[in-house]
């Protein structure tokens, strides 16, 4: 039976970069841990698993370039082991044993590295792997055009220097989209993005095809747009399950058996609505649609225990009952779709965050981050306007390359979520990195490089190893 | 107990307390940011120096803030503020629309002392009704 619709899940994994040293005090590195163990490894594994069964798991998972550098380190990796070691060896939490032992097994057949396994799975074409912003900035507040190159940029170089390849597809952060970011994705040689679905229904024209087949954008570059409904299907379900879902919060009695049967249920509920969907766009505009699931990583695993279940379910029974629905990664969305491509549109400004917009990273109880960001990015711009074309001494050179690694770090839009004044961790970690940056700046400017503080930062902040701090030049070329 | 210095720390260190950092910047600044179709903050910053002349009375204490449609040049809003004030938020007459504002300083007598240009926001169109 020929598909009458393309269904794209697109998994969207991100953690802020948190390795804080040899003594593991930051609070970050123990999201990182959870994520692991409940849904990193869990979703390697249940690729694997379906694909040794010859079903192709056919979904794209972004994978950010903090995390990626966080799954690759030996440090946090001794750290994450115990951890999970430490979770298996906690009675009250049983029902996570079977979950723990399974990810510590994925974790031994790679060596404790999970890129591995999913860069394995692209090259085998059963899954896609694409990148993210940089550390996962929100691109539409910042001030400065150059900031917004950087984190396309550097994030595009981190990916083909991982996987041997170049991205494709980038996932923005919060889905935070502006219409000035359209140019920066050809530059950057991104061939799709994926956009709220609000900025498709604001946009300017409105898409010939609607929000089903992608659009053109200025530069070139496509975009899909993220269907809601079935994202709220996925929150609905994740908050529901009739009481016998898994409650992360107060961990009562659970009833695995029954647990899953409501997974499985809701996985051909979901499928249902998603048929109903696909006929009622084929009647409305005659095109094959493509209905792009966006969702966070975390929803499965995290903070739906049974949310990976889901996923597999979903992903069998379109297989086994021979659903007129395809899954595809966006990469194969982008062909498929090639008949009914949407002509070049101006999409709206807007976010996937609750209120559709940046309120979730700017507001009067964060707002203070930005004189601090952006003074630093126009030092960083300034310093790399200046600098480019000079032979600077390899010292410097490392000087310029962690004040931009430490002004990336700042600009992670985790912090500002994680709100409050200074104090807060969010705050804090804006202003250790900023401050980081204006002692490198300074020390570049005078050029008198304090080496062991640079070694420090340089230990301690170790991602983007190939960074160049040209990138923040105004008519920086990538 | 608590001390004098804790309390000192938690003011210096709340989001208030960051942006009385404003009034030591490296530069005099004006930047525009958009969170939503009827938002736009809009924050300003003094060099030491700068700032001792408002305070010495140097300048008049009031600055004007002019929005412009960034596309046709025409005058959106416009605000009078303190020249301590370093942030506001106003909605914008219309969305969609490319904005960009200059910020005015007075000398005592009255005469434009200097102008801040910020950068450039687009506001979102949002939906009808919304």
């Amino acid at each position: 039976m020929s598909a009458k619709g393309l269904l794209s899940f697109v998994i969207c994994a991100h953690k802020p970069f948190a390795r804080q040293g040899e003594n593991g005090d930051c609070a970050g590195e123990e999201g990182f841990f959870s994520a692991v163990a409940n849904t990193y490894a869990p979703l390697v594994d249940m690729a694997e698993r379906l694909s040794r069964d010859n079903i192709r798991p056919a979904f794209t998972v972004s994978l950010s370039p903090s995390l990626c550098a966080m799954l690759e380190d030996e440090q946090l990796g001794g750290r994450l082991r115990s951890y999970i070691e430490a979770g298996l060896g906690d009675e009250s939490a049983a029902f996570a044993h079977l979950r723990y032992e399974s990810a510590l097994a994925v974790l031994d057949r790679y060596s404790g590295d999970l890129v591995t396994p999913l860069k394995q799975l692209q090259q085998n074409g059963q899954i896609e792997v694409i990148t993210s912003t940089a550390t996962h900035a929100v691109l539409p507040l910042f001030i400065h055009p150059e900031c917004s190159r950087a984190q396309v940029s550097v994030a595009g170089a981190d990916y083909q220097e991982r996987f041997s390849r170049k991205t494709r597809g980038l996932w923005l952060a919060g889905g935070a989209f502006e219409p000035r970011l359209s140019q920066y994705m050809q530059l950057a040689g991104i061939n799709y993005v994926f956009l709220p679905a609000r900025s498709f229904e604001c946009a300017r024209p409105k898409p010939k095809y609607g929000l089903y087949a992608p659009a053109r954008l200025a530069g070139g570059a496509l975009a899909f747009a993220c269907d809601a409904a079935s994202l709220e299907d996925c929150l609905s379900f994740s908050g529901s399950g009739g009481g016998v879902y898994l409650d992360c919060a107060s961990f009562g009695a659970y009833d695995a058996q029954a647990a899953s049967r409501v997974a499985r249920a809701h996985a051909e509920y979901f499928l249902r609505r998603r048929l109903e969907q696909a006929e009622a766009a084929d009647r409305a505009s005659g095109i094959r649609p493509v209905i792009t699931c966006a969702c966070d990583a975390d929803l499965f695993g995290g903070k739906w225990f049974e949310g990976l279940e889901f996923l597999e379910h979903v992903i069998r029974f379109i297989r086994q009952e021979r659903l007129p629905l395809q899954m595809v990664c966006a990469g194969e969305a982008v062909e498929a779709a090639q008949a009914a491509v949407s002509g070049e549109i101006e999409p709206d400004a807007a976010s996937l965050s609750g209120g559709g917009y940046f309120e979730q990273w700017l507001s009067p109880d964060n707002d203070w981050i930005y004189p601090r960001l952006n003074a630093a990015a126009e030092k960083m711009v300034e310093l790399a306007n200046r600098f480019q074309f000079q032979d600077v001494g390899h010292i410097e050179k490392r000087a310029l390359n962690q004040a931009a690694r430490e002004l990336m770090l700042a600009q992670s839009s985790d912090w500002a979520m994680q709100g409050g004044g200074a104090s807060g961790c969010g705050g804090g970690r804006v202003l250790e990195h900023c401050g980081n940056f204006d002692r490198l700046a300074a020390m570049v400017c005078a050029r008198n490089i304090d080496e062991a503080a640079l070694r420090d930062m340089e230990t301690r902040d170790n991602i983007f190893f190939n960074m160049d701090f040209r990138v923040f030049a105004s008519a920086s070329a990538f | 107990m608590d001390t004098g210095q804790n309390t000192s720390d938690t003011l210096e260190n709340s989001a208030d307390g960051m942006w009385r950092r404003s009034l030591e910047s490296r530069r005099d600044r004006l930047a525009l940011l958009t969170s939503g179709p009827d938002s736009v903050l809009v924050y300003w910053e003094w060099t030491k120096t700068k700032a001792d002349f408002f305070r010495k009375g140097s300048f008049s204490q009031e600055i004007l803030i002019t929005v412009f449609d960034a596309v046709s040049g025409a005058q959106a809003c416009q605000f009078r503020r303190g020249w301590d004030g370093l942030r506001f938020y106003f909605k914008p007459p219309q969305r969609g629309l490319y904005y960009r504002a200059e910020l005015a300083v007075f000398s005592a007598s009255g005469e434009t002392h200097c102008r801040l240009e910020s950068n450039t926001v687009f506001v979102p169109r949002g939906a009808e009704g919304q």
